[in-house]
């Protein structure tokens, strides 16, 4: 029978789904109790701040609201948060940088700022909480889409449809009351890599960028299908990522004194790479453990393969992928020809649709469009591109 | 011929009694479609209690919405499925009522009485403000000095503030224009909000149309 539980907060509930069943991926309880510590290491990454004390202080209160543990015999919630973290950064003799106002987001004091702060730690976790939850195999064959939705009134709302047309995604039947400008509904299937593409923080869980207001609503099966979104056959395959995938954030204008105290105080969990700080914490899927030898050749049949290929699948077969000299060379002409790392992860995109359709005519001419028409592709490169998923493939096996 | 008739638990008040004539093989399927049908319904319930302007018309805390984001279908068996609402996000104390008491030490809880004060604790309220707040005399209220919706005292007062040591005591002079930011409290009671999930009727209707549309989609009688 369906019931509604109202005891636990959304992702201990979650964490005790999957110790009760496997995971797609094999997923133990000892992993899960490792997520948790992921949750507590990811609610670091918007602060972007010099001073360690602040760190480690904002720190022990992020993990305290997204555990939910008592502290000095009350909860922490958004209040007190913002509260004591205000005199915590006052006693560090924080000065407000010249030209921000004392109200303004950039002043890291100010209760936009550290209410920000609070909402987009504790959002992710709830975000990673549901995304997980929907990709039960079941769930998500009854609802296998997302539709993009506001869900919070924003005084300056950015173009989201925009957004979502320019990383490729589709609409659908009539345009909501959010956007009624737009040429349809921002749908599509729970594991469609756009998810990732719209998303600064490059995961597919919301939120989607700072304080956004934007957030996902189900499209359940028979809406889906008659929209045009999915095929009635259809069965999308669960995908696994860990937390803190992707996760990573700014240095810049951080002295390097001061970088390395922070990679301390976050207790060598992170590394600096370039600019910019990333977690380490290993990921879950070290190898493709579904993919034969026998489809080291790509035919029709590894195309109809990658359309099942997981999100971290692709990823693996997208770091061998970027070390080919074809990969390198379009990138540079991409890069030369004014291109970003959005176009990048575009082409990405576009080389797995192109591994997935059998037609590889079309799927070029599908790939040539939009950003790449000034790309000079090849025939070489393409052959290069495929003997490296092939050789990764195989080797996998 | 596959059907479902689904009626509320008359013993549980947030469950609901699926009932199945003939056989189905694939259990766990059906309860995932009536999980997401029953999310939904949540979901589109608490998104329109977002949209519900505040008694005191101030900017929204997004209460709803969180609810809303922290619902979802975290359980399916053979035998039933269960969506949660994130406990965390004190829906409960809506949904069942509920008293509220100062934790960690403090005595006092404090209610907002203006909109600029709603959602903010009454410290960061005088730091962003620049106006201290003050108890004229036992009162259970904090007060500050404002020609904003002001009320003029004729005659002068004491009143007591916050000071990084503790308190001290003020002299407001008469005529003083004042206006009342906190109420003061040992504990409030929170009643019950009989719209805090939709209707049982309605959630059941939702629960008979997503098993119907269900049992119509199977192939030949069987899954």
């Amino acid at each position: 029978m369906p019931a509604i539980d109202i005891h636990s907060p959304l992702r201990d509930a979650v964490s005790q789904m999957a110790s009760r069943r496997v995971t797609p991926s094999g997923m133990t309880s000892r992993e899960w109790e490792a997520l948790q510590a992921e949750i507590r290491l990811r609610s670091m990454f918007s602060a972007t701040v010099e001073n360690e004390r602040v760190l480690v202080e904002m720190k022990e209160r992020l993990n305290a609201g997204i555990s939910n543990q008592k502290t000095g015999g009350a909860t922490m919630d958004r209040g007190r948060f913002v509260e004591e973290m205000r005199g915590i950064i006052q006693e560090t003799g924080y000065k407000r940088p010249d030209g921000i106002r004392k109200s303004s987001v950039r002043n890291l004091r100010s209760r936009a700022r550290l209410e920000l702060i609070w909402n987009m730690n504790m959002a992710q976790g709830v975000g990673y909480a549901q995304w997980k939850a929907a990709m039960d195999p079941d769930m998500l064959y009854a609802s296998p889409c997302y539709e993009l939705v506001r869900i919070m009134p924003k005084r300056e709302i950015r173009d989201w449809p925009l957004v979502w047309g320019d990383h490729g995604g589709q609409f659908y039947g009539k345009p909501g009351k959010d956007y009624p400008d737009a040429e349809g509904r921002m749908i599509a299937p729970k594991t469609d890599l756009i998810w990732r593409w719209i998303s600064r923080f490059k995961t597919p869980w919301p939120p989607f960028d700072w304080g956004s207001g934007m957030g996902l609503r189900n499209v359940r099966r028979a809406e889906a299908i008659a929209l045009g979104v999915i095929k009635e056959d259809e069965e999308l395959i669960p995908q696994d990522l860990p937390f803190n995938h992707n996760a990573s954030a700014s240095l810049e204008g951080i002295p390097e004194s001061r970088r390395q105290a922070i990679v301390r105080d976050l207790a060598g969990d992170v590394e600096i790479q370039d600019d910019r700080l990333v977690i380490t914490a290993p990921a879950r899927i070290s190898h493709l453990p579904r993919i034969p030898a026998a489809l080291a050749s790509v035919t029709a049949t590894a195309a109809a393969t990658a359309a099942a290929w997981t999100a971290a699948e692709q990823q693996a077969i997208m770091a061998v992928v970027s070390k080919t000299v074809a990969f390198i060379r379009l990138k540079n002409q991409i890069e030369q020809a004014g291109g970003s790392l959005t176009v990048m992860e575009t082409l990405t995109r576009a080389l797995l649709q192109f591994l997935a359709n059998p037609d590889e005519q079309a799927a070029i001419a599908e790939i040539r469009r939009g950003p790449f028409r000034d790309v000079q592709w090849t025939e070489l490169d393409f052959r290069e591109i495929r003997r490296a998923i092939a050789k990764q493939i195989g080797g996998a096996a | 011929m596959i059907s479902i008739s689904i009626t509320a638990d008359a013993r549980e008040a947030t469950a609901f009694l699926v009932k199945i004539t003939g056989q189905i093989r694939q259990p766990r399927k059906l309860n995932a479609a009536l999980a997401a049908r029953l999310e939904d319904e949540l979901k589109s319930h608490f998104d329109s209690r977002n949209s519900e302007p505040n008694k005191m018309g101030a900017e929204k805390t997004g209460f709803w919405a969180n609810v809303a984001q922290n619902t979802a279908t975290t359980e399916i068996r053979d035998d039933g499925a269960t969506v949660s609402i994130g406990s965390d996000t004190h829906f409960r104390i809506h949904l069942l009522g509920g008293v509220i008491k100062p934790t960690g030490g403090r005595k006092y809880l404090t209610i907002p009485l203006i909109k600029e004060a709603r959602g903010i604790r009454a410290r960061v309220y005088e730091q962003t403000t620049g106006r201290k707040l003050f108890r004229p005399g036992n009162a259970r209220v904090l007060m500050e000095r404002s020609t904003e919706g002001a009320v003029s005292s004729d005659s002068g007062t004491t009143g007591i503030i916050r000071t990084k040591t503790g308190f001290r005591k003020i002299n407001i002079r008469g005529k003083s224009r004042l206006r009342a930011v906190y109420a003061l409290a040992t504990q409030v009671n929170i009643t019950k909000d009989p719209n805090a999930l939709p209707p049982r009727e309605q959630l059941a209707a939702a629960l008979q149309d997503a098993g119907n549309a269900w049992a119509a989609s199977l192939k030949g009688g069987g899954n």
